[in-house]
């Protein structure tokens, strides 16, 4: 049997067919997944120990990221002060993988609880709207022995990148 | 042109041997040659022997401080351009013994290191270990703050000889399996302390821990000094009580090179002129106050 369509019902269903596949696209953006490995010793730097990698990262509302536990005894914790007000805080298991999905944007500081005074600390930026309400809380938050040298570097870097406006 | 002084004719008399003050110059590019050889060989022979006292004498100094006794502490030292970093390593026990920190909060009611306790961090321990001992850079205050502190079995010996080591040597991740079992006494503790300041290469002074709670005595600690991971100084010294140890910088390798040929080549030019107004001396008297006094 033979089907004939006329004109407004091909208009119609390209129009549908369109608007399902631009959901889908934003369905699947929202759904995003992200890595960071915690390591005992920086790929790129074999003198650096105990980091996140990347240690900057830039999301969008509704990501998620995860935290791969790749050598033991670290963990992902939110740090204190330096989460966007509404964000859910989180501290990870040491030695095990932990999922984190983030929807509030802002500036996301975190750190492995036992090496924090050593500096293993790490940044996510969650792009949108309101999304440098925090970064001044976030900036002024004092930091632990060796965190405050790579915080520094952290923000710089994230200037560089042109994050911090 | 010849350069032979002038001799009275009455000097010699046959007895003495008509002085020749200054060698002849060479008659032939041969002689010439060995002049210039020789020439070289005595500055090199003078810097040579100048460096070599200079090292000897350093490490004469550095050995004076030294005594045969065992080291009990071994004291890491990193300077950085806006930072100086300190680690500390040596047997638990001994150590907060002499820093005079509470054992107690160092092990668990059994008497045991709580290596499970450590995983929520342990700068707390690091700051309680030196809170009894007064830090001067350069003879101001300096604030140390502790990074991290662990314990390692003292059979299990970690490297622990730069700041890189250190960084292991005190970070949580660095023990595997710990042992559930283990003493202050069987541990070997490494702690580790940062302060940010501008001026790092000025002394470091670490008074002796006011509230020590061992017999107070004499203990030897073995210091490694760093500048951007370059070791500047390696020293043995004894802190004894009431006494401040003093941690001085070395010189980085272009600096002490600077210094050895400051040092050497007045030394070498010194030696020369002085070797010769020795030879004036020594010919004003041959040939004018000897004979007179022969008279």
């Amino acid at each position: 049997m033979t089907v004939y369509i006329n004109r407004r019902t091909f208009v119609v269903a390209t129009g549908a067919i369109a608007a399902a596949s631009l959901v889908g696209t934003g369905a699947a953006s929202a759904q995003t997944t992200h890595e960071v490995q915690m390591l005992n010793v920086s790929p790129d730097n074999p003198r650096l120990r105990n980091v996140f990698e990347p240690r900057i990262l830039v999301v969008q509302p509704g990501d998620t990221v995860s935290f791969i536990s790749v050598n033991p005894a670290h963990n992902s914790a939110s740090a204190e002060g330096m989460i966007p007000e509404g964000a859910e805080p989180w501290v990870g298991p040491i030695s095990q993988n932990i999922d984190v999905t983030l929807s509030v944007p802002g500036f996301y500081g975190y750190n492995c609880t036992p090496h924090l005074g050593l500096g293993m600390v790490g940044l996510i930026v969650v792009e949108g709207d309101g999304m440098t309400d925090n970064l001044e809380a976030a900036r002024g938050v004092r930091q632990r022995g060796m965190a405050a040298r790579v915080w520094d570097e952290i923000w710089t870097e994230a200037e560089e990148l042109g994050l911090l406006s | 042109m010849p350069t032979t002084l002038p001799i009275r004719p009455e000097a010699g008399r046959g007895r003495f041997p008509t002085p020749r003050l200054a060698s002849k110059p060479p008659s032939s590019p041969a002689k010439h040659k060995r002049h210039a050889r020789w020439g070289f060989r005595h500055d090199v022979l003078c810097f040579v022997l100048v460096a070599l006292g200079t090292l000897i004498t350093c490490a004469q100094a550095d050995a004076q401080d030294g005594l045969s006794t065992p080291v009990a502490i071994d004291l890491i030292v990193e300077r950085r351009a806006d930072s100086i970093e300190l680690y500390i390593g040596g047997n638990a026990r001994v150590l907060t013994q002499h820093f005079g920190a509470a054992s107690e909060a160092f092990i668990n009611e059994d008497g045991h290191v709580p290596f499970e306790a450590f995983q929520a961090g342990t700068w707390l321990l690091g700051d309680a270990l030196l809170q009894g001992v007064a830090v001067q850079l350069g003879g101001q205050n300096q604030r140390l703050e502790a990074t991290s502190l662990m314990m390692h079995p003292a059979d299990r010996e970690v490297p622990f000889a730069d700041a890189v080591d250190g960084v292991l040597a005190v970070s949580i991740c660095a023990v595997l399996n710990p042992p559930s079992d283990l003493t202050l006494e069987e541990a070997t503790m490494y702690a580790g302390y940062i302060g940010f300041t501008s001026d790092t290469t000025q002394p470091l002074t670490l008074g002796y821990p006011h509230r020590t709670t061992s017999q107070p005595n004499a203990i030897t600690v073995q210091v490694r000094d760093y500048a951007n991971g370059r070791l500047t100084r390696q020293s043995t010294q004894i802190w004894s009580p009431g006494k401040p140890l003093h941690i001085a910088p070395g010189l980085s390798a272009s600096t002490a090179t600077l210094t050895l040929l400051a040092v050497t080549l007045p030394h070498s030019a010194m030696g020369l002129l002085l070797l010769l107004g020795m030879l004036g001396l020594g010919t004003f008297a041959h040939t004018r106050l000897r004979p007179r006094l022969l008279h």
